[in-house]
């Protein structure tokens, strides 16, 4: 995967010595020097594994454009990915299963498919334009919420403050997959509405309530956490667009910004990440399947 | 029959007139609408009876930029995915059919493709190597195909157990016949569902790249156009708000459109959106 | 509506006009800016770095409005009567912010090993500078191999930044962690740098110039340009640091907001469209003429630029006033006149009305200007194909390969027409590197002009060869020069005073005068 990852991104016309160097007419000496720096020099064959066996043991490399080492790097961005994604795969969540339980109770009804418009609409809205608007609306019109940004320019630190800001990226972000998180959970309430075992509960008398919390929800939690551990596996680098438009300091801009600039080890280190959260997602996904499982929990 | 139960589903309907209106406009725009990038003296104007969606920062009319944009959208929208589906059922079907070997490689390789997301390494391609449609498009093909070889492949293993295909086999019935008469025809509105859903994502993903920069500035593209906007939100709403819902309503009819689909062939919740 | 041509130099409101008030102290001054970066001057040109680095580093002296060297960290300095011994008498008492004290060592070691080495542009003095010796504490002096005219334009922060020398010495200066955490000489300290999102600045009190800088802290947030206009409109920000065009329009004639470009005229350069003079059809000057006909570049400035560049009336920027004149050959827009001079050359339309299919290289940032160039030329028959790239994939196939038909991107010139403009016309520079001669035209005369003028050090004779060259050039038009200037940018001057005073890079360097309108009279 590294080795994958490290040749492809080596296989593109142009190197970072170039960037490096900015716009100034640099000589070719200095290109050279910078090059041999970078290793870039040395055929693509030792640059690979040299880059593996580092890798392996936990060094992505040194980035010259950040100024310091692509570990370090990802690590000062993290917390601020963390959050959004959090805040928004929280959010989505809470959104998604109370509209999608609720569109279950009433299926067929106008509730129903007034919540399944919505959110098919919502599905639909491009992030960046969606983003646009928002901020058009509420920081350009109304001054409500700041326009971008995780933290105000001065005196920066109170929770107040990151919340604020934290408010239109996360409405943004949440909005596709609570979408998402409606449709899986209304299908699979549905279907198990008309299972043996609620009508079971149902025949003795439970209140609908608690049939719909209780016994059918806890079926559709399985494909919610396919879809949300789905996500987790791609949302800190798949945030491009959303941290774009809101300017938040996270991965997803900071792996724009390392495509823009061919800062290879940047970029390498980053999807190297992305796809170990991957893996780590779905292994995460398996326990909580165990977990959620609706045998293992009655016994 | 299932033309019928088909146009009894609303969403399929309004889907697809709406996609069709869409290939309308493009077939317009091609003969008929004015030149996308001619400017104007008029900058920035709002919308009024000479140019009823308004012009932009360099005059052009907004109206007819849209109207050519369509083309770039469906060419996107439709080619890759479809390649998507061919590959993706061709391989899908031989994996599950057959199982073993060939089964291993092929789900190795779908692991692979599955794990950096698709929007990404589409973003580095373009960065990387200029962002031809083309460039796109196949990038799109290359990584759409994995997951409907995945969803046909779990098809193809439930189906290759059923009666009716051992039926088949024991009366000597040659696995491609197999396969061509009897799978395909059962895996083919999964498919078709799953192919309407991807290409509202690479409307999506083509939109987003054009946003980020890095799409073909021959092409009109609605994406591009909303990053152009951008810098004038707060005084041309006009060069914003109507690309975008051009846009938005292009993904909604391709997504009414597959959950149309869904809906009549009873196949709902097995393919996600 | 938008139809108006920025008149930007004078200002409008510029603090100048009042009879001035007198300065206060405190307060905390927000810049929109972008992400900068390490923080080492003396091993970058970045445009993002240098209004951090700029505040927390001296050079040796600072470019006034007209790129006359002022003093710095060098209060005085003589020249020999060869031209070739700089001799610099350094400012007394300065330390470091870590309390260390500053000497020539300081200076003689940052040129040595950082500057000389590893500065992008500043490296190419090497081939000037004979020795540098540091015979007393405060004295540095530079023995020069040749008489060289631009060598005081060279000795500011941007591009000869002094670095303590007991944080660098036998460290890698590109990867030394001090690049996170500079220790200067400035007005400001540095406090934190988050990267993606702000650094943070604070007063440093023992500056060495007596009661600067006034302001307490100075934040600089990335913001790029939709974010920064709101958020400079909710008053969050005091200065927006590259605002686009569009912006720029938008706060102009804003009461209590100034637009300006003054303190940029040191970033100030013509940008051009690259033509390949070693391919046909653009090996030949007359379809080099008919298209500079073609291009209404007074449109291209008015709508892609917003009108924060005015069309080119030279090859070499106005900013450069002592060795500008637009007295030259003007192309003004005339599409008869370009197909006229397009025929005579034989490159006639075809029956579908095409004379011939070109490209265009272009990098993201500029597709306006690609689209405007493309619709432009296609009015006289000249069918431009759009190639997008990234910057580095650009320069790779401009300069390295030299595989393109028509380039466009952004420029600068330094300063001195020997140092940022030079390099694009010389034939010994058309060499495999990143913004050399793209272009590659190759004139003999042009080069001898060029080495004269280098050392000519009366400047008003210097100026001379350069207007020669200006009229050289746009005859030849080996490019054809776009826009002009450098764009404006933007602050609050009611809440925010004493900008204008320091020098054509400003921005590099605002922060040790400018002062609060609502700080207090006396320092606490």
């Amino acid at each position: 995967m590294a080795a994958a990852t490290f040749v492809l991104i080596s296989l593109a016309p142009g190197d970072t010595a170039q960037v490096f160097a900015g716009q100034q007419g640099a000589d070719p000496e200095y290109l050279a020097l910078i090059r041999e720096r970078l290793q870039l020099d040395r055929p693509l064959p030792y640059q690979v594994g040299s880059y593996v066996r580092a890798a392996a043991q936990g060094d992505l490399g040194f980035s010259l454009i950040q100024g310091r080492p692509v570990r370090d790097s990802i690590l000062a961005r993290l917390p601020a990915s963390v959050l959004l994604a959090a805040t928004g795969l929280a959010l989505s969540a809470l959104l998604g299963i109370t509209l999608g339980v609720i569109a279950a109770a009433r299926r067929g009804g106008v509730v129903d498919a007034a919540i399944g418009v919505l959110s098919l609409v919502a599905y639909s809205l491009p992030v960046f334009w969606l983003g646009q608007l928002l901020v058009a609306l509420f920081a350009v019109r109304l001054h409500w919420l700041p326009a971008g940004g995780m933290r105000s320019a001065d005196e920066p630190g109170g929770i107040v403050d990151v919340v604020r800001h934290l408010v239109l990226p996360a409405t943004t972000f949440s909005l596709l997959l609570a979408a998402l998180i409606v449709r899986v959970t209304r299908t699979a309430t549905s279907e198990a509405l008309v299972e043996d075992y609620v009508r079971t509960a149902r025949a003795k008398g439970v209140p609908e309530r608690r049939v719909l919390l209780r016994h059918a929800l806890p079926n559709a939690l399985r494909p919610i956490v396919t879809v949300l551990t789905g996500y987790l596996g791609i949302v800190l680098t798949g945030a491009v667009l959303v941290e774009t438009v809101f300017v938040w300091p996270g991965l997803g801009r900071l792996l724009y910004d390392s495509v823009l600039s061919r800062d290879t080890p940047m970029l390498a280190g980053l999807l190297l990440f992305s796809a170990s959260l991957v893996v780590t997602a779905n292994i995460l996904a398996d326990v909580l399947y165990r977990v959620l499982d609706p045998r293992t929990r009655l016994r | 029959m299932r033309l019928r139960s088909l146009l009894g589903s609303h969403r399929f309907v309004v889907g697809s007139l709406f996609v069709l209106g869409v290939l309308l406009a493009s077939v317009f725009a091609a003969f008929a609408a004015g030149d996308p990038f001619q400017t104007s003296e008029t900058i920035l104007a709002g919308p009024s009876r000479a140019h009823p969606f308004g012009t932009d920062e360099l005059g052009r009319d907004v109206l007819t930029r849209i109207l050519n944009g369509a083309a770039t959208t469906l060419k996107v929208a439709i080619a890759p995915p479809l390649v998507a589906a061919a590959i993706g059922t061709a391989v899908g079907l031989a994996g599950g059919y057959f199982g073993g070997l060939l089964d291993d490689i092929l789900l190795k390789l779908m692991e692979f493709t599955l794990v950096v997301p698709r929007f990404l390494i589409a973003l580095v391609a373009a960065a990387f190597f200029g962002g031809h449609l083309w460039l796109v498009g196949v990038v799109l093909a290359a990584t759409f195909w994995p997951s409907t070889a995945r969803l046909v492949r779990a098809e193809a293993i439930s189906l290759r157990e059923r009666e009716f295909v051992e039926a088949s086999r024991s009366l000597g019935a040659s696995s491609l016949w197999i396969i061509s008469r009897h799978l395909l025809l059962l895996v083919a509105p999964l498919v078709a569902v799953n192919t309407s859903f991807q290409a509202g994502q690479a409307t999506l993903i083509e939109a987003g790249l054009a946003f980020l920069g890095v799409g073909d500035r021959n092409l009109v593209s609605w994406g591009a156009m909303l990053a152009d906007a951008q810098s004038y939100l707060g005084i041309a709403w006009w060069t914003s708000v109507f690309p975008g819902i051009a846009l938005a309503l292009m993904i909604l009819a391709l997504n009414l459109l597959g959950d149309g689909l869904a809906d009549t062939w009873n196949v709902r919740g097995r393919v996600r959106l | 509506m938008l139809l108006v041509l920025l008149v930007l130099s004078a200002g409008s409101g510029t603090a100048e006009t009042a009879p001035a008030p007198k300065p206060l102290f405190g307060g905390t001054l927000v810049v929109a800016a972008g992400d900068p970066g390490p923080l080492n001057p003396g091993i970058t040109s970045s445009g993002q770095a240098h209004p951090v680095t700029g505040q927390i580093f001296n050079g040796l002296v600072r470019l006034d409005r007209y790129f006359a060297p002022t003093p710095d960290l060098a209060r005085s300095w003589k020249v020999s009567n060869d031209g070739k011994t700089y001799t610099f008498q350094l400012a007394p008492n300065v330390r470091w912010h870590d309390g260390r004290p500053f000497s020539s060592a300081d200076v003689k070691f940052t040129y040595d090993e950082i500057l000389l080495k590893l500065h992008p542009r500043t490296r190419t003095l090497a081939d000037v500078i004979e020795r540098i010796s540091a015979p007393s504490k405060n004295v540095v002096v530079f023995r020069l191999k040749q008489r060289y005219a631009p060598f005081l334009t060279w000795l500011d922060e941007d591009n000869g930044a002094i670095l303590p020398r007991h944080l660098y010495q036998g460290t890698d200066p590109l990867t030394n962690p001090v690049n996170l955490r500079p220790i200067g000489t400035g007005p400001f300290k540095f406090e934190s740098y988050t990267p993606g999102d702000r650094v943070v600045l604070v007063r440093n009190p023992t500056y060495f110039k007596t009661g600067l800088p006034r302001l307490d802290r100075l934040v600089f947030r990335n913001m790029p340009s939709a974010q920064a206009a709101q958020a400079f409109e909710a008053g969050e920000v005091g200065v927006y640091m590259f605002p686009s065009g569009p912006d720029a329009l938008r706060f102009l004639n804003r009461p209590g907001v100034t637009v300006t470009e003054r303190g940029r005229e040191g970033l100030a350069r013509v940008v051009p469209l690259i033509l390949n003079n070693r391919k046909s059809p653009f090996d030949d000057v007359r379809v080099r003429r008919a298209m500079a006909y073609a291009l209404d570049i007074e449109f291209i400035t008015r709508t892609a630029y917003a009108g924060v560049l005015r069309p080119a009336k030279s090859p070499l920027t106005r900013f450069i006033s002592w060795a500008y004149t637009s007295k030259v050959q003007q192309y003004p827009h005339n599409v008869a006149r370009a197909n006229a001079l397009l025929d005579e050359t034989g490159v006639r339309r075809g029956s579908n009305g095409v004379r011939f299919r070109t490209s265009l290289i272009y990098d993201a940032g500029f597709a306006r200007q690609a689209e405007l160039i493309k619709a432009q030329l296609g009015e006289v028959g000249i069918v431009v194909d759009l190639r997008l790239m990234d910057m580095n994939s650009w320069v790779r196939r401009l300069y390295i390969d030299k595989d393109f038909d028509m380039g466009y991107t952004n420029f600068t010139h330094p300063a001195d027409p020997d140092v940022g403009w030079k390099r694009i016309y010389v034939c010994s520079n058309y060499v495999k590197a990143p913004f050399t001669n793209g272009s590659g035209y190759c004139n003999a005369e042009v080069d001898k002009l060029f080495d004269q003028a280098v050392a000519e050090l009366d400047q008003k004779k210097r100026g001379d060869i350069y207007k020669k060259l200006q009229r050289k050039l746009a005859s030849d038009v080996p490019v054809i020069p776009i826009g002009d200037g450098i764009g404006p940018w933007i602050y609050r001057n009611s809440e925010f005073r004493g900008f204008g005073n320091s020098g054509s890079k400003e921005q590099f360097a605002f922060g040790e005068k400018v002062w609060w309108t609502k700080g207090s009279s006396s320092r606490r």
